[in-house]
């Protein structure tokens, strides 16, 4: 990140805790970014890393029943947003900052049609005539490269396949032309052959309208085919954050280096059978958090690792990572 | 050799029953005409999109559905006419795996009775002898003891795979239908329940019938692959040979489509994407079934089927324009 080019999202050290029974956990513990304009940034983890509560916060959509933002910033142009009332938070989402979620079918009003649904965004926010609305979602499904898109707009959403379906998401998404797209696992439920249209149609529209894109994924084969920068959650801290290249080139972080060593396409072009997995599983929220939380799956932990958490440290142009042993591990097994 | 299982013609279609009045809708083709072998300690992928038909088929394979024509032989005995009561032989040697462990394991069972429960079916056993046995295979699947008192929803997604192969190890059977066993699983306890089924099958030289849609996966994993699209298959061939050079143009696609977990490579290929998603298996296309999505479909793909045909090497294809005369592949690519 350069002055040139401020951002357009920052976190600054947020934290989302989640309440179970009486205690909370922190699912998000002290993570800051920073998303400039126009920029790619992927966020990577394990189910149970945290990754999705970032999206919510950031979003305002947190079950204020179950978690909340107990501290840190959201700024959004240089204007915190983390603890902004619902009301002015609804004139921000759809407009300002969208998401598009995994499960196109039940993030859509089974009982509307998808013309009505991409209209309704842009009435909401901007006030235009039916008409007008009409009108613009028209285009917006003909830039989401939905064919016959006049007729289309008719249709009801179980009527679409979901390719189709998620098409339509990503319409209403950008129906305002948002400044932030998060998108969080928006491929996962999808065949191969349509995943690879729609992140195609995602990364060109990007481009194209110039929006800062946050991918939330666990695959690391989507990562790397798509954007510039990535963030690697371990039970929701930061542990790593690099361009693509450096990631893939040079993993820092031993969590890393064992997500990439599990991939079979690595194992191979290695020449090994085995994979090389990471022994254990990720801890549960509920777990103790006293030191670096990888540790006990770690292959490198020492006895200091336990005792007290790394801060991030830089270990190259734009990369950190949080080890104590980043600097004298190099670049992984 | 005998094949260890061998099917011929499997066809299986679904008939939806009528429903607000009016006409029947058409029949779900799922399987349509599938033949398959797979040798003694053998790994046999079968992969496609959803809707492919691949579950089905594996269904199928397990004799829990019943085939509307075809046959399936398994070390030489025709089994796929055979009533349920006479299939108890046939049960011992081909066990199954499904995606979900959590759905799949009684949860108001204990470790020991879920692995104990097939043992018990097919031999008179003590507690104690059967405790015996149980902690054996928890062993071999690389967990211990203490697990047998457990039940299902005290240990980790990861184990409870485990636990659902050590429940189909129980009988020491011949093969292991794999359906989607590691789909659900992130992607480093995916690479250690990988490198225990490779380690299985080394010790106890077991079939698997891998059913997947992880390409990666499958390159690593499996000896030969089927590629399925509606209820067929368009190209099987020896591992190696299919990632090197895919003969069907859907094949092509599907690799085409998968995303690459390196950035170096992944910005170099030539993509060639299909459009659209795949037709519904109630309305498949006439002639070739791919047809209406294939980039190189001529008249004569609209009238004609093309059977699964040798393509030399071990392979077969089927796909009116392939192998292409000039490049018939009689030796080793």
């Amino acid at each position: 990140m350069t002055d040139a080019n401020p951002p357009v999202l920052a976190l600054e050290a947020l934290e989302t805790r989640v309440r179970i029974g009486r205690a909370s956990f922190p699912a998000v513990d002290g993570v800051s970014l920073e998303l400039g304009q126009g920029e790619s940034l992927a966020i990577v983890g394990e189910s149970g890393c945290g990754k999705s509560m970032l999206a919510l916060s950031v979003m305002g959509l947190l079950d204020p029943q179950v978690a909340r933002i107990v501290s840190g910033r959201i700024l959004f142009d240089g204007t915190d947003i983390a603890h902004l009332p619902q009301h002015r938070l609804r004139t921000l989402r759809g407009r300002d900052i969208s998401m598009i979620f995994q499960e196109p079918m039940s993030s859509l009003n089974p009982v509307l049609t998808i013309g009505r649904q991409v209209a309704e965004v842009v009435r909401q926010h901007e006030g235009l005539s039916p008409r007008a609305a009409r009108e613009r979602a028209v285009e917006m499904l003909s830039l989401v490269q939905i064919p016959d898109p006049r007729s289309r707009a008719a249709a009801y959403p179980h009527q679409l396949s979901g390719g189709m379906r998620q098409r339509v998401l990503i319409a209403i998404a950008l129906a305002c032309s948002p400044r932030v797209l998060l998108a969080d696992e928006p491929t996962t439920a999808l065949d191969v052959t349509v995943q690879a249209q729609i992140l195609e149609l995602i990364m060109s529209l990007q481009q194209r309208l110039g929006m800062a894109l946050v991918l939330i994924t666990h695959d690391l084969g989507v990562v790397a085919e798509t954007v510039s920068r990535v963030v690697v959650m371990y039970a929701g801290r930061k542990v790593e954050e690099a361009s693509t290249t450096d990631l893939f080139a040079r993993p820092a972080h031993p969590y890393t280096q064992g997500l990439l060593g599990s991939l079979p396409s690595r194992a191979r072009s290695e020449g090994l059978r085995r994979l090389r997995a990471i022994r254990g599983v990720v801890p549960p929220l509920t777990a103790p958090r006293q030191g670096c939380l990888f540790a006990s799956r770690c292959p490198h932990a020492v006895d200091g690792c336990r005792e007290e958490a790394p801060a991030l440290g830089r270990v190259g142009p734009g990369h950190t990572v949080a080890c104590w042993r980043a600097g004298e591990l190099g670049d992984g097994p | 050799m005998t094949a260890l299982l061998a099917l011929d013609g499997l066809v299986k279609h679904f008939r939806a029953r009528r429903g607000l009045g009016w006409r029947r809708p058409p029949p779900v083709r799922a399987v349509d005409g599938v033949s398959l072998t797979v040798e003694p300690s053998e790994t046999v992928a079968v992969v496609g999109e959803s809707g492919c038909g691949k579950s089905t088929l594996a269904r199928l394979a397990l004799r829990l559905l019943d085939p509307d024509a075809g046959a399936i032989r398994l070390e030489g005995r025709e089994i796929g006419g055979l009533p349920q009561s006479q299939l108890r032989p046939f049960r011992r040697r081909v066990q199954a795996v499904f995606q979900d462990p959590a759905a799949s394991l009684n949860p108001r069972l204990r470790i020991v009775d879920l692995i104990g429960e097939p043992i018990r079916n097919y031999e008179a056993i003590g507690r104690q002898a059967l405790r015996e046995r149980v902690a054996g295979l928890l062993g071999d699947v690389g967990l211990g003891g203490e697990h047998l008192d457990r039940f299902p929803h005290e240990i980790s997604g990861g184990q409870r795979q485990r636990i659902g192969i050590a429940r189909a190890l129980a009988l020491d059977p011949a093969l292991l239908v794999l359906d989607e066993a590691v789909s659900a699983l992130d992607v480093s306890i995916q690479a250690q329940i990988l490198n225990l089924l490779m380690d299985l099958q080394e010790e106890r030289r077991i079939a698997y019938l891998f059913i997947a849609h992880d390409l990666s996966v499958v390159e690593h994993f499996a000896d030969r692959v089927a590629v399925m699209y509606l209820g067929r298959i368009v190209e099987t061939a020896p591992v190696a040979a299919l990632f090197a050079d895919a003969l069907h143009p859907y094949s092509e696609a599907l690799l085409a489509a998968a995303p690459i977990p390196d950035p170096a490579r992944a910005g170099l290929r030539g993509r060639r994407l299909i459009h659209g998603d795949p037709p519904s298996p109630s309305a498949i296309p006439s002639g070739c079934r791919f047809r209406t999505r294939c980039p190189i479909a001529r008249p004569v793909c609209a009238e004609q089927d093309p059977p699964l045909k040798p393509a030399g090497a071990g392979r077969t294809v089927a796909c009116h324009f392939r192998p292409e005369p000039a490049q018939t592949r009689s030796c080793d690519p």
